[in-house]
């Protein structure tokens, strides 16, 4: 093929990652460098997030899904995809994006007391301006310094508040008077130094006001004083902590909600201290300098106290990053680099509100629209379409100059499509186009006995086949986008592993683990169950279903002919099993073993939640679970959860991609250079963020994207440049 | 192609040969870099003297503009105290200060002045060239200030005695990034531009590399050939962009390479606004 002919890109993978630079790729601006088809086993895209409709139209997901404030590229290029979708012919029916994802701004923590047990503590975080994908400043923003100031911020609203709620707090305030103002140092760094020196080296009665003036002194120190004074904020810090720990003992930290707010100011305080003291103000590897430690043993070396390492806080963030290796929780570990960057992003970085729900599925709300906005661009689809091998160069057919590249990929195809054409993958749902929770069969050839045969086209373990394919290089493909997830790595590239230390350490080191997910519909709300916090994201609850939300809002985007009340979400971790996953009844086995999970769950754990959802003897209420293919006579008592929906995420590629500590150097990069015609894409890469989201894997697919064709430019990809 | 099971593989062997000859082949194109840039920018804050580490250029958005340093120079540690405490660290950190702002306000009038007439024809850089003049002199001012006040102490004068000795004999550490030349960028153009060069190494100077010219990715738009380097008097670099009237927005790249290896050093972009 001539120089000038589009290059012809084979993406692997319907994920985040892959889509994302699918997308990037296709741009109208690209001026068709690019002739791309993306390969995706099933009749689904989605990796992950993928979803499905099921009877009644319900939804049916993967695990609990919601999008943080700061996904700003991710964000960015789902509003790009529904204003194209809305600016082209007719009207879309996606519609706008804000009609697709809602605000969200509370999240709850579950915490235990030996008097009463479990109790929630739940936490409003307030709207902000901008929204999630609009530009950005983010050098300002993504600043080390920038983040100590807000953190003294954060410090200062926690010290008001619990002023607002103490009398006796406010009245003290009232009567003390600060001995300096900070906000007269303002560019004045030797009334800075001097404040400091007076201030930690002298005798003081704390007081709520002179905590706040050493917050602003600490902020005005970090604007004002040069990195290299740092130690002197140091010892600020420290000082602060130690008074503010002081001044919470003063009594408060009998009372629950100030306990829990002491927790959260210790930590912000360990974390000021520790990031001061590690030298990350100036230390050129950022926050991946601290990426071998735990980030609760960080925390500890920062000053925490034990009893907030282990407080719902850090729990309830070790619960949504699903940090516990092999799912077991009694070994949570997570990077400190990746848990500083992540929840400095995630609380300092929002706009818009701290979470985003999506109004019906993932499948639905992010892959429908980009499925439809990539095919009028151009993009192929070969669905159905099983990686099984990427062929690696033969040392003799390798120049020093170019290297190692790929030659080939082998795939299993797992159906045909009837006369030959495209699969046509979405039905619609209440108007809205939408992924189903299983192929339409009528257009697969043979589809009457593939669907009696109860093929799972998304079963590692399930190896039937119509065919095999091979595609090679220069004849079939020019590039190779690897957006298949690290789980799935030594299934489909023995051939690199064998011969790449690099790729063999990365499996070996950026760990994964099994998830669990069930979802249940019922026809009770929570206030009749007697859930006294408003809509929220509830984690830090017992394992193993940690996190869990509320999702009634979905239930007006499915069919039903008599909806019910609600619908609730559950997920967790899933432990390891001892049963070999080689074992073609592992996934039975292990969807066997969810199902126990959640009836024993509902059976016994939830009653903390909501007590009206027990009867008088103690037991679950069953009859409130809906059935959307009710019997006569209806199943009675455990029998009703059978009709409810529940999954365990077992196959390689849906395993959730963790950060354990002394990970990060072990990913590779998109941008890595190693295979001539290949990147990778996913939330496994090196790829800035470096944690299992949806906002790592679209950052990891635009570096893809920037890997093949330069664009877009570095700097473009928002807190890829980041500390 | 599509192998029926019932032969699978068979034809999978029969990979094309053509297709592994390497001039067929098409190639990614090499990446500006290969991993973020992690260093916190906002670790340049108030005049410490360390500069972006390596991100090569100055951006200017407004088409004219002035001097954009672009060295990357490695950051000064604190040797280690003789005396413990913050009012130790303090004064000696302090001193370093006032002695880096003072090379850095030298150096700055040096190549203030070496930047001659094209500089002062441009109001923006002008104001530009003040500030600098002023931030250093001002900071300058600010740290002297400062070590005069803690040596009025007459505790701490011989702890800054002792730590200015200790001083003088630490070597700025070699930390970091190797030494990247500095680029002074003069940018003739009507449109508001952003400039975006990447670090070139010192050895990159002499003689000064080579650019064929910026091209942009619609091919309906023309390249931009006014661009070249020069050396300058007080060493490093000067980037020389005339952008055209009426040149179409977007970004225009190009590879910055040796002019006698025609090895690449770098890459260089410009981003022009309508």
């Amino acid at each position: 093929m001539g120089a000038d002919e589009p290059a012809r890109v084979a993406i692997i993978g319907g994920g985040c990652a892959a889509i994302a630079t699918a997308f990037e790729l296709s741009r109208p601006e690209m001026a068709g460098r690019f002739d791309i088809t993306i390969y995706q086993q099933g009749w689904r895209l989605g990796g992950k997030g993928a979803s499905g409709r099921g009877a009644a139209g319900r939804i049916e997901e993967h695990g609990l899904h919601f999008w943080l404030g700061f996904y700003e590229n991710a964000f960015r290029l789902m509003r790009e995809c529904y204003a194209e979708l809305e600016g082209g012919p007719g009207a879309s029916p996606f519609g706008h994006w804000q009609d697709a994802f809602l605000t969200e701004d509370t999240i709850g923590l579950s915490a235990q007391s030996a008097a009463d047990g479990w109790y929630n503590w739940a936490t409003c975080f307030p709207a902000r301006d901008g929204l999630p994908g609009d530009p950005v400043d983010a050098a300002e923003l993504f600043s080390v310094r920038n983040y100590l100031g807000s953190a003294a911020g954060l410090l200062v609203a926690l010290i008001e508040s619990l002023d607002s709620r103490s009398s006796e707090q406010a009245a003290e305030r009232q009567t003390s008077r600060p001995r300096f103002s900070a906000a007269t140092l303002v560019g004045d760094p030797q009334g800075v130094l001097r404040a400091i020196r007076d201030l930690v080296g002298g005798a003081v009665s704390v007081s709520s006001a002179l905590l706040v003036e050493a917050l602003a002194l600490f902020q005005v120190g970090l604007r004002s004083l040069p990195s290299s004074l740092s130690n002197v904020l140091v010892d600020l810090a420290i000082w602060i902590s130690e008074q503010l720990r002081r001044w919470l003992e003063k009594g408060l930290v009998r009372k629950p909600y100030f306990q829990h707010v002491w927790e959260v100011m210790d930590i912000v305080v360990a974390s000021v201290v520790g990031v001061l003291r590690s030298g990350l103000l100036t230390d050129e590897r950022g926050f991946d300098a601290i990426d071998d430690h735990d980030w609760r043993e960080w925390l500890l070396l920062g000053g925490a106290s034990k009893r907030s390492v282990e407080s719902p806080f850090i729990r309830g963030l070790y619960d949504l990053a699903m940090a516990y290796e092999d799912g077991d929780p009694d070994r949570p570990r997570l990077s400190a680099a990746a848990a500083v960057r992540g929840t400095l992003r995630m609380f300092f970085t929002y706009r818009g509100a701290l979470y985003w729900k999506m109004r019906a599925g993932m499948g639905d709300v992010v892959f429908a629209p980009y499925y439809e906005a990539l095919r009028r661009r151009g993009v192929r689809f070969e669905f159905f379409h099983k990686l099984t091998n990427v062929g690696l160069s033969a040392r003799d057919d390798e120049t020093p100059d170019e290297g190692p590249f790929i030659k080939s990929l082998s795939f299993d195809v797992q159906a045909r499509v009837r006369g030959g054409g495209a699969f046509k993958p979405l039905v619609v749902v209440g108007g809205k186009p939408c992924w189903p929770s299983g192929p339409d069969y009528s257009q697969l050839v043979g589809g009457k006995r593939l669907a009696s045969e109860a093929r799972d086209f998304e079963s590692h373990w399930d190896k039937r086949r119509v065919a095999t394919t091979t595609l090679n290089v220069g004849e079939d493909f020019d590039f190779v986008v690897l957006g298949v997830s690290i789980g799935a790595i030594p299934h489909v590239c023995p051939e690199i592993l064998a011969r790449d230390e690099r790729w063999r350490a990365m499996v070996e080191n950026v760990k994964t683990v099994e998830t669990q997910a069930f979802q249940v519909w019922m026809d009770h709300n929570l206030d009749d169950l007697e859930w006294p916090e408003p809509n929220l994201i509830g984690s830090a609850f017992t394992k193993p279903f940690d996190t869990w939300s509320d999702m009634a809002h979905t239930i007006p985007e499915e069919d039903w002919e008599q909806p019910p009340a609600t619908v609730l979400y559950f997920c967790g971790a899933l432990a390891a099993s001892p049963q070999p996953p080689a074992d073609p009844a592992y996934p039975v086995a292990r969807q066997a073993v969810v199902k126990d999970h959640a009836l024993d769950y509902l059976r016994k754990t939830a009653r903390h939640l909501w007590p009206n959802a027990y009867d008088d003897g103690g037991g679950f209420r069953w009859d409130m679970l809906r059935d959307p293919a009710e019997t006569t006579p209806p199943a009675t008592g455990e029998a009703r959860f059978d009709s409810q929906y529940w999954t365990a995420n077992v196959n390689p590629s849906d395993r959730y991609v963790l950060a354990v500590p002394g990970s990060a150097k072990y990913r590779i990069s998109p941008l890595d250079m190693t295979y001539a015609n290949m990147t990778v894409a996913g939330d496994w890469t090196s790829c800035g963020l470096n944690e299992g989201c949806v906002e790592a894997a679209v950052m990891s697919g635009r570096l893809a994207a920037n890997a093949l064709s330069g664009l877009p430019l570095l700097e473009d990809i928002v807190g890829y440049d980041h500390p | 192609m599509i192998t029926p099971d019932a032969d699978k593989q068979s034809q999978a062997s029969a990979n094309n040969a053509a297709g592994l000859k390497p001039v067929l082949r098409k190639r990614r194109p090499v990446p500006e870099r290969e991993g973020p840039i992690r260093a916190s920018r906002g670790a340049a804050a108030a005049g410490s003297g360390t500069a972006k580490p390596d991100k090569g250029g100055g951006k200017s958005a407004n088409g004219t503009a002035g001097p954009a340093e672009a060295t990357a120079r490695p950051v000064a540690a604190a040797p280690a105290s003789e005396a413990p405490g913050s009012i130790a660290a303090t004064v000696q950190a302090a001193y370093q200060v006032v002695e880096r702002n003072i090379q850095e306000g030298r150096a700055a009038a040096e190549r203030l002045r070496a930047a001659g007439a094209p500089l002062a024809d441009t109001p923006n850089s002008k104001v530009a060239a003040n500030r600098l003049l002023h931030m250093t002199r001002d900071l300058g001012a600010a740290w002297a200030d400062m070590v005069t006040a803690f040596v009025r102490e007459s505790d701490l004068r011989g702890l800054l005695e002792r730590v200015s000795g200790h001083d003088r004999e630490a070597a700025p550490a070699a930390t970091a990034s190797p030494p990247s030349v500095t680029v002074v960028q003069r940018i003739s153009s009507r449109q508001p531009v952003e400039v975006v060069l990447s670090p070139l190494a010192d050895s990159a100077a002499v003689p000064p590399p080579g650019l064929a010219g910026l091209y942009s990715l619609d091919a309906k738009a023309p390249p931009i050939t006014a661009v070249r380097f020069a050396v300058r008097a007080g060493g490093g670099l000067e980037l020389h962009i005339d952008v055209p009237d009426g040149q179409p927005p977007g970004t225009y790249a190009g590879a910055v390479v040796d002019v006698r290896s025609q090895q690449p050093l770098g890459t260089l972009s410009i981003k022009v606004f309508g």
